[in-house]
């Protein structure tokens, strides 16, 4: 037992974990395409209408016509499902790239120069860390409207203070290192130090920020459209799909309830399983003492 | 000094909180206008009567000064009028005397339900070190992290009811009415979130506990010959609450937004479903109360965990 916990961490488990990627990351990567090309392009190569009603095909159980069976309407599930991932991939994509950049931006600004602009921005940090990311995207729902643009926004400012401690951390540790300092002896610009010194060498993190923040934002969104607050019906979106007036039939047709959150909790597994891969694979030795 | 210190961290706090909500009240005012929005909705095609515009607004104060409502807001907070309701008239503290308590209720329950799935996870994955457990921590890990906490909830209804015929009765009932039924009203969503909330509890719980068997004193309590179940649960426990206690904290943001999710899933009427009927419906007084109450929220807890690691590992109070 002593024996066993004393051992050193990493040598024993850095080779299993390298035994085991390729698999699982291959796998992911594969699930994770399949959904996106799904979701892309999908619902034009599918014929039938997301939106079509049919009163004879009420709530079917999964058939070979209908693959996930019909909802309270008559309506292909499968073909709403593919309409609400391209929803959702169409919203989450971007606001999550959107909110990995700025929070990348402002921590990479904030680490770099310190003193009162960084003092500032954490501040700002704080006072939206302190309401929970889903209420956030509430309330810039609340106040623009449920459009397309504004939930791209309402899901960006959501996730930003991430970005902006995990940016500000790396680049406090890269803007005190030697060849930072160098740069700056042989008069390189505050500019070019950030974006050619410094930013370059916290990839790794944003990296593996990016990853989890898509997860984070698909999360969102469709905890958003789940509320009633992101995408409006009849438009399907995997989150509205769970909601409203068809949650009077999940018990009779379950399979109005499986195969959304299905689909959404596969695509946030994808995302999160990658982030994880990349953390590993930029730093395997913080991995080993921060991470299961 | 460590009372200085959380005097500080209190004030910070406060004026964090004071802050957010401020803006959100700005927000609110400049990116909108709340008064076209209550008259008219926000289709496209709907015609606006500016005077009913300009009537609304005068009622609810919006022409006066930015700052001057604000501190109108502030002055209603202290003596306790929080203003009413926009759609359905009526105070927002009677409705919160309903609503915050059962919130309360979820949240702390739902917490607890985190650390009764996490803890015998994480401490068992690591004290028998091996693929299996391994396996098991991770792959707990990535699911409960992936799953959303309402299609879960949707889940295990429908499985309960299929299976067992039983379905939470309607209608939440208060505890001191009938404590049974509420505890059965309540159960299911507080398992749903524990569970999802565990995700990241049980991987830091297994890091801590990790780290700490790492350290010299571990070595020292076995090699004075103490039982391992004493190393481990006055030591090794004891020392890796610390840290546990203050990730909590920091992840209550994440449990608060997990409180609004399950009240609407399991329809329970607490502040989370409060909240989201407000933002539905554009009630501007109540979205301000509810980000306030759960800014406080967030400040106050993480000031009380701050006190109790400090209680748990004293070195913290020297940071001063």
């Amino acid at each position: 037992m002593a024996e066993a916990v004393a051992a050193p961490i990493t040598r024993e488990r850095a080779t299993t974990v390298r035994r085991r990627i390729p698999w699982v990351g291959l796998i992911v990567s594969i699930v994770l395409a399949l959904l996106v090309v799904a979701g892309v392009v999908g619902p034009s190569l599918n014929p039938r209408s997301p939106t079509a009603t049919n009163a004879a095909a009420r709530l079917k159980a999964p058939s070979a016509q209908y693959p996930f069976g019909t909802d309270e309407l008559g309506r292909d599930i499968f073909t709403r499902a593919l309409y609400g991932l391209r929803t959702t991939l169409f919203i989450a994509v971007p606001g999550g790239l959107l909110g990995t950049v700025i929070g990348t931006l402002l921590g990479l600004i904030g680490g770099y120069r310190r003193g009162l602009v960084d003092f500032l921005l954490q501040r700002a940090v704080e006072i939206v860390t302190a309401i929970p990311s889903l209420v956030v995207a509430s309330v810039v729902v609340a106040v623009l409207g449920p459009g397309r643009v504004q939930l791209i926004g309402a899901v960006a400012l959501s996730l930003t203070p991430v970005g902006v401690r995990v940016m500000r951390a790396a680049a406090l540790r890269v803007s005190d290192s030697l060849f930072c300092e160098a740069a700056r002896a042989m008069g390189a610009s505050h500019w070019r130090i950030m974006f050619r010194h410094v930013l370059p060498n916290c990839l790794g993190p944003v990296a593996v920020l990016a990853s989890l923040n898509l997860g984070a934002s698909i999360f969102v969104e469709t905890g958003l459209s789940f509320l009633g607050l992101g995408v409006q019906p009849p438009n399907p979106s995997l989150g509205n799909m769970l909601t409203g007036a068809a949650s009077l039939y999940f018990t009779r047709a379950p399979w109005m309830v499986i195969f959304p959150g299905l689909i959404v909790t596969i695509l946030i597994l994808c995302f999160n399983i990658i982030g994880d891969m990349l953390a590993d694979y930029f730093d395997p030795r913080l991995r080993s003492q921060t991470t299961t | 000094m460590f009372v200085q210190y959380l005097a500080r961290r209190a004030i910070g706090g406060f004026l964090v909180v004071l802050l957010a909500t401020f803006v959100v009240f700005a927000f609110i005012r400049i990116a909108g206008d709340p008064a076209a929005l209550i008259v008219g909705g926000t289709g496209e095609n709907i015609t606006i009567n500016p005077e009913r515009v300009a009537q609304v607004r005068q009622e609810l104060g919006l022409d006066k000064p930015l700052i001057v409502q604000f501190a109108d807001f502030l002055a209603g907070l202290v003596t306790g009028g929080l203003g009413k309701s926009y759609v359905t008239g009526r105070p927002i503290a009677d409705e919160l005397r309903v609503r915050l308590p059962l919130t309360i209720e979820i949240a702390f329950l739902s917490e607890f339900m985190a650390w009764v799935f996490a803890l015998p996870l994480g401490l068992f994955s690591a004290l028998r070190r091996g693929r299996f457990s391994e396996a098991l921590t991770r792959v707990f890990f990535f699911v409960a992290s992936a799953v959303p906490a309402y299609w879960l909830g949707l889940l295990v209804l429908i499985f309960v009811l299929l299976t067992f015929g039983w379905r939470p009765p309607l209608g939440l009932v208060p505890p001191t009415q009938d404590l049974v039924t509420h505890l059965q009203q309540i159960f299911l969503p507080i398992v749903v979130l524990g569970f999802v909330l565990a995700a990241g509890l049980v991987r830091f719980i297994r890091n801590a506990v990790l780290e700490v068997l790492q350290e010299p004193f571990i070595q020292v309590a076995r090699a004075k010959g103490l039982a391992e179940s004493t190393v481990i649960l006055r030591h090794v426990l004891r020392n890796a609450f610390a840290p546990t206690i203050a990730f909590s904290g920091l992840r209550v943001g994440f449990l608060l937004g997990g409180v609004v999710i399950v009240e609407t899933t399991f329809n329970l009427p607490g502040l989370g479903l409060f909240f989201v009927d407000a933002v539905a419906r554009r009630d501007f007084p109540v979205i301000q109360i509810a980000v306030l109450i759960l800014g406080t929220a967030f400040v106050v807890i993480n000031l009380v965990t701050d006190i109790v690691c400090s209680f748990l590992d004293p070195r913290l109070r020297e940071r001063g």
